[in-house]
């Protein structure tokens, strides 16, 4: 497969959030807002390239034995690390995604990556293959926060879209309202999958 | 032979990417460390000019309030002072619960325990879009400007509008506000004289000679039972003084 071709893959094809149903948690949970869902999924595309890269040049060292506890140190040593460079200069961003940025590290995607991807192939194709899931969890998180940021508060990336009397639908910003927009999204996206494989 | 060896050679490589990984994260913490301690200072710097414009600087009160009396943690008391080194007022950081955690609120009061200023730091984990209303003054904080407490919510019976649908947050900044008064005044802070000469490396540290507080913390007490343990003599006199308060 060329180098696109991954990078697509994991953007669409096999988009963790919708096709592959992995990273629930932090999609449910950080999808709430349009600047937290970037700022979320360009994190967790950072780490996962940089562990995907550093996995695929050990993969030959590592003893299979001991592989997921390798895996997770150096997910780990990634996720810390970001965490501090997000709060030396992006402390805003840090701080409104609290204890998700250190979750990251326990995130199904970039150990589901490693494991499927990054220790069977190269590092540059681990590297493309780290960016097209880390996109495509950010597609995954955006999509989700833009329905429930326009429909709960009325905002878009904070700024009001509807004057400051519109009264949101509460639900959509609450867990409810995750697990509602997650359900409805990857039905139409099946949906769509269906139709294509017939045609 | 093989079993004891294979452990050892596992444990071995672990062991070795650990190592290469903490030199890694101990150099990314030594560059970032000073940076992130300056961004800490600021953004304190920056609340406490919010909720009281007026000042030109702020002094840290070393050591003298952390009262947790009102079952809401009331800490960092601030000098706030003019250009001329005159006191105007006192901040202080209540901690009070929200809905998501613990809601950081720093509450700005002048001389006379009047609110200037009340800021809801981002340092909180309400929900987007509704209590996480609050750190913005425009919608919330803003009330509480002249006011006096004990305030409350319109709901019980108050004169603060509550943020629409997020009252456990509204309900938890005006209890943050309440206690930081509380403290403040139990703890004699209003009226208190600051000597400017007692600023020291930018704190304020309580001079000796002051007449304790009324409600002294245990900590305290316990410091100074220690240190008067080390001179016996001292402790005698300090008694007798204590008898005759």
């Amino acid at each position: 497969m060329s180098k696109i071709g991954i990078f697509f893959n994991g953007l669409f094809k096999e988009n963790p959030s919708f096709v592959q149903i992995l990273g629930m948690c932090p999609l449910l949970a950080v999808s709430t807002s349009m600047s937290n869902a970037i700022g979320m999924g360009l994190t967790a595309t950072v780490v996962l390239m940089c562990s995907n890269a550093v996995i695929s040049l050990l993969r030959k060292l590592i003893p299979s034995k001991i592989r997921i506890a390798s895996y997770i140190i150096i997910i780990a040593a990634f996720v810390t690390m970001m965490q501090m460079l997000l709060k030396a200069y992006v402390p805003a961003l840090d701080k409104s995604l609290g204890v998700f940025i250190p979750l990251i590290v326990v995130n199904c995607i970039i150990l589901a990556r490693a494991e499927a991807f990054a220790s069977k192939n190269g590092i540059i194709d681990s590297i493309f293959d780290g960016a097209g899931m880390g996109l495509g969890f950010t597609l995954g998180l955006s999509t989700l926060a833009a329905i429930r940021e326009i429909l709960g508060a009325g905002q878009f990336f904070g700024i009001d879209l509807f004057g400051k009397n519109f009264q949101g639908i509460n639900l959509m910003i609450m867990a409810p309202g995750g697990f509602l927009t997650l359900g409805i999204v990857i039905g139409i996206i099946q949906l769509i999958r269906i139709k294509g494989g017939k045609n | 032979m093989n079993s004891i060896k294979e452990p050892l050679k596992l444990g071995g490589i672990l062991g070795a990417i650990a190592l290469v990984l903490a030199i890694l994260l101990s150099y990314v913490n030594s560059i970032t460390a000073e940076k992130i301690d300056a961004v800490n200072a600021q953004a304190v710097q920056d609340g406490l000019r919010e909720v009281m414009p007026e000042a030109k600087q702020f002094v840290l009160m070393d050591g003298s309030v952390n009262d947790n009396s009102y079952g809401i943690e009331v800490s960092d008391v601030y000098i706030a002072m003019d250009n001329d080194e005159h006191v105007i007022g006192y901040c202080a950081t209540a901690l009070p619960n929200g809905y998501g955690g613990k809601v950081e609120t720093i509450v700005g009061m002048n001389m006379d325990a009047v609110i200037t200023g009340v800021k809801v730091t981002n340092n909180m984990s309400e929900t987007p879009g509704l209590g996480a209303k609050a750190t913005k003054k425009e919608n919330y904080t803003y009330q509480f400007e002249g006011k006096t407490a004990p305030l409350a919510v319109k709901k019980d019976g108050g004169e603060i509008d509550a943020i629409t649908s997020a009252t456990i947050t509204s309900r938890a900044v005006v209890s943050g506000v309440n206690a930081a008064v509380e403290v403040m005044k139990a703890n004699n802070i209003f009226g208190s004289y600051i000597d400017s000469n007692e600023i020291i490396d930018g704190k304020y540290v309580m001079p000796a000679e002051k007449p304790e507080p009324e409600q002294p913390e245990e900590g305290e007490e316990a410091t100074e039972a220690a240190e008067n343990a080390e001179t016996g003599e001292q402790t005698e006199e300090q008694t007798e003084v204590r008898e005759n308060e």
